[in-house]
């Protein structure tokens, strides 16, 4: 098992009202197994992180896409989809 | 033409970001000096939010460019129309001096409807030590939710151009 810090950002962090938190995950987990395993905790996080494919992510403060690679101890900033034009 | 005048003369020239005039070398500007957007309509407009996440100033983004889903058609059309409107230049900035130049930059311009502005960070000094300023700008600039997107120019790694959302929409 590997442990990462989650850090929220923006509307993510209000709707789900939790700035950061330890997430515990199987060894060799990506940042989009991360997100499967938030979006399956229940009906808040679910609907969070219905529009994923448009997530930002940052992995260890430098922005990286959906199948970077994470290792115990690392920071994973989720921020939400931009909308709008 | 009275010594006060002359001064204010050559302080205007200065804020243009006018480093030489015909054979006479003028005295460079501050950094920031000539980034300033004109005031719309004369009327003073003042810092209305922050356009960058102030809580995490170190992130960092080293594509070449990022787009909102549904912007790309609008990305690679302003990058055709080089229709950029306004610029900044960072060079001499520290990264945090970056950090407040560009959301103040960035406020502005939105404030005046400009939709498509344009940063220059500089390429770093050498090939194997890129612009530490580049990946801290595409950072900030991809954690905003004021940006829907932001592309480097064809051939030119110095520069970013950046679109931003209108405020009018709202």
């Amino acid at each position: 098992m590997i442990a990462v810090r989650v850090l929220y950002f923006a509307s993510l962090r209000e709707r789900l009202a939790v700035a950061e938190e330890q997430v515990q995950l199987a060894a060799g987990s990506t940042a989009a197994d991360l997100i499967d395993a938030l979006a399956g905790r229940n009906d808040l996080h679910r609907q969070a992180f219905a529009d994923r494919s448009q997530l930002r992510i940052a992995h260890n403060r430098r922005f990286a896409s959906a199948d970077a690679a994470l290792a115990d101890g690392d920071e994973v900033g989720l921020f939400p989809p931009v909308t709008g034009g | 033409m009275a010594e006060e005048e002359k001064e204010s003369f050559a302080q205007l020239i200065r804020q243009q970001g006018i480093v030489a005039f015909g054979d006479q070398p003028l005295v460079p500007p501050a950094p920031g000096a000539h980034q300033r957007l004109p005031e719309s309509g004369g009327a003073a407009t003042g810092r209305t939010r922050a356009m960058l996440p102030a809580d995490h100033p170190d992130l960092e983004c080293h594509d070449d460019s990022w787009h909102a889903s549904g912007q790309q058609r609008a990305m690679q059309k302003a990058m055709r129309a080089n229709c950029c409107q306004e610029s900044i230049d960072l060079h001499g900035l520290k990264v945090d001096e970056a950090w407040s130049a560009v959301d103040e930059f960035l406020d502005r311009a939105q404030q005046q409807d400009q939709r498509v502005v344009e940063i220059v960070h500089g390429y770093g000094r050498t090939r194997n030590s890129p612009s530490v300023l580049r990946g801290k700008v595409r950072g900030w600039l991809a954690a905003s939710d004021e940006v829907i997107w932001f592309c480097q120019p064809k051939g030119n790694k110095g520069i970013t151009v950046v679109g931003l959302r209108s405020r009018r929409r709202r």
